[in-house]
């Protein structure tokens, strides 16, 4: 065992998580999870306290995950822990991104059709969760309207207000009203459930009438539902009769049936808004070896903007939908185009394609100068088709013959695409909704 | 020769090796910063805490992540090589690391302890890091099972 006689101090040779400072030890015990930093606190008793620190410790924890989304000192007016807000903040952050609004019951405003795009995002203290919907000015411009604050109070429960009608332009003071009197008398206060991860419900608080079995805020496994995420609707239906058929109305055990009957149609009076549910977008955004996937908009040929899903499915096809303001489920749409491969046509393309491509109509904001060049120059190219009709295979070949074929995705270098059909001229250049988590061109509703 | 890009610093370690350094590379261990700005360097600076071995892979990724004509990426795949060391080693660049305030190694470092924590159990951890187990067995059960930090 060598000693060095320059480190008077140090006789032993092996070093003890002990021996280090306390800022090291806090350091590496902040990169662990909740349940990594339980199981290190069975090493030795020393560490228990170190592991319950919660100005240092769980502060860091929050702190690297969320700290540069918001901020974590203003969360529940300061009060609550940072282990509590760790908790909370790991079941809100499955919220943030893009959700479709389902079976839409409630009216919107007047103004404009229910959106069905609804898009969360981190705020200072709380979630705010925002319909987007297609400007109608013929740009790219999105409206976002914010409706739902998920926050909590300084107790570290659940707090979450509703704007269905967009009334208000919400500043953070607004939010802060302590004395709840704004809050409770402007905005319909809603409780938000987790069924799994892709799938979220909002109704109304109805305080003491409220519900005998609200499923708890808390996630259920989620493995069960990442793979229910994009699935055909009947299992979202079957989901949400579960979840109406589990809810017990008030009163329970003893109470007369006509007793119940009245509490309940109180209820159903002081009800301003119905249960909504909202499932998850999974796949919103272009990836390496899926190019085409995710949220676009584009200016359709009517010269209006709409928004577009485009989904890549497990046998190596790829669907386009809109994204609209209907409420039927997006499957039961017939698709804008499709394919049943996903291949790309590598270049250089024929002289008949580039001839389909060049006499081509870019559609795009007559207000704007948008240069189609701006997107840079073809790169590949894909068949797509629209209709399901039967496509008569080439028997000669694998390939489907491209005269059969009813247009082309055309991507561009700069990575957006666009596509158009052989029975007219134009091409509608789609753009991306969003970027690294931000929404592109967002303005706010106009009349506030 | 211009002269402030090219200023160089004599660094010592505990066992009286000198290195030599460009200052820029080197002010990003605070410590060093400190002494250059408050003109306190003497020539060389000692570094009484932390032997050569060391001294010399601090200096390897202090000088890597100074070059600028490297991208984010590039200097990320370095650290994934740097790091793949006995862990032993990389405890005691943590040390060193924390004494000369150098930020970016140290959260390199700590991610990667961490990390390789995730996959011990217990019984390693404290082996690891030489903990020694002050628990009765009964407590240590009671320990393990209320588990209050870790989430379903």
């Amino acid at each position: 065992m060598e000693v060095n006689c320059q480190d008077s101090e140090e006789t032993v040779f092996a070093l003890s998580f002990s021996d280090f400072p306390e800022d090291v030890q806090l350091c590496i015990l902040s990169f662990l999870d909740p349940s990594e930093l339980a199981s290190f606190a069975c090493t030795s008793k020393k560490f228990v306290s170190l592991c319950r620190d919660d100005q240092r410790l769980w502060f860091s924890l929050c702190d690297r995950r969320w700290g540069s989304c918001t901020h974590l000192k203003r969360w529940g007016h300061g009060k609550i822990s940072y282990k509590v807000l760790y908790r909370i903040l790991r079941e809100y952050e499955n919220l943030i991104g893009f959700w479709r609004r389902c079976g839409i019951t409630n009216i919107a405003s007047v103004n404009s059709p229910p959106a069905s795009l609804v898009y969360f995002e981190w705020g200072p203290f709380y979630v705010s969760g925002s319909m987007i919907s297609p400007s109608k000015n013929g740009s790219y411009e999105v409206i976002r309207s914010p409706f739902l604050w998920v926050s909590i109070t300084s107790k570290g429960e659940p707090m979450n207000y509703l704007d269905p009608e967009g009334r208000f332009d919400f500043t953070d003071d607004l939010l802060m009203d302590s004395e709840k009197g704004f809050l409770e008398n402007e905005l319909i206060r809603v409780n938000v459930s987790f069924m799994g991860k892709c799938h979220v419900v909002v109704e109304e608080n109805l305080g003491s009438f409220g519900h005998g079995k609200v499923p708890s805020s808390g996630i259920a496994s989620g493995e069960e539902y990442q793979n229910g995420c994009g699935s055909p609707p009947d299992r979202l239906m079957s989901e949400i009769y579960q979840y109406l058929a589990n809810r017990t109305s008030p009163g329970g055990n003893g109470v007369s049936r006509r007793q119940r009957r009245r509490e309940k149609e109180k209820q159903e009076k002081l009800r301003k808004w119905e249960p909504e549910h909202f499932v998850k977008i999974v796949n919103c955004s272009p990836t390496l070896s899926r190019p085409l996937q995710g949220l676009w908009k584009g200016i359709c040929d009517d010269m209006s903007l709409d928004f577009y899903l485009v989904s890549y499915d497990d046998i190596g096809g790829i669907a386009c939908r809109k994204v609209g303001e209907s409420s039927r489920p997006l499957s039961l749409h017939a698709p804008v185009f499709w394919s049943s491969s996903t291949t790309f046509i590598e270049p250089p393309r024929s002289p008949e394609e580039y001839h389909i491509y060049s006499n081509r109509m870019h559609l795009r904001p007559p207000a704007e100068s948008y240069d189609s060049g701006d997107n840079g120059a073809v790169s590949h190219m894909l068949l797509i088709n629209s209709s399901y009709d039967l496509v008569i295979p080439d028997i000669a070949g694998p390939t489907t013959n491209p005269r059969q074929c009813e247009g082309r995705i055309w991507q561009y270098e700069n990575g957006t695409f666009g596509f158009g059909f052989l029975r007219d001229n134009y091409i509608i250049d789609l753009k991306h909704i969003a970027k690294n988590g931000h929404l592109l061109d967002a303005i706010e509703p106009c009349n506030g | 020769m211009s002269s402030s890009e090219e200023r160089k610093l004599i660094l010592k370690s505990s066992d009286n090796e000198e290195f030599v350094v460009k200052e820029s590379s080197a002010v990003q261990c605070l410590t060093i910063k400190n002494l250059v700005e408050d003109r306190c360097v003497s020539d060389p600076i000692p570094l009484a805490n932390v032997d050569s071995k060391i001294l010399a892979l601090v200096i390897e990724f202090m000088e890597k992540h100074a070059e600028t004509t490297l991208s984010n990426s590039e200097k990320k795949e370095f650290d994934v090589e740097f790091v793949k060391k006995p862990f032993d080693d990389l405890l005691e660049l943590i040390l060193a690391a924390n004494y000369l305030d150098f930020r970016e190694l140290m959260d390199v470092l700590c991610n990667t302890c961490a990390k390789q924590m995730e996959n011990w159990s217990v019984e390693e951890v404290r082996e690891k890091f030489n903990i020694q187990n002050d628990y009765t067995v009964e407590e240590e059960k009671a320990a393990r099972a209320e588990n209050p930090w870790a989430f379903e």
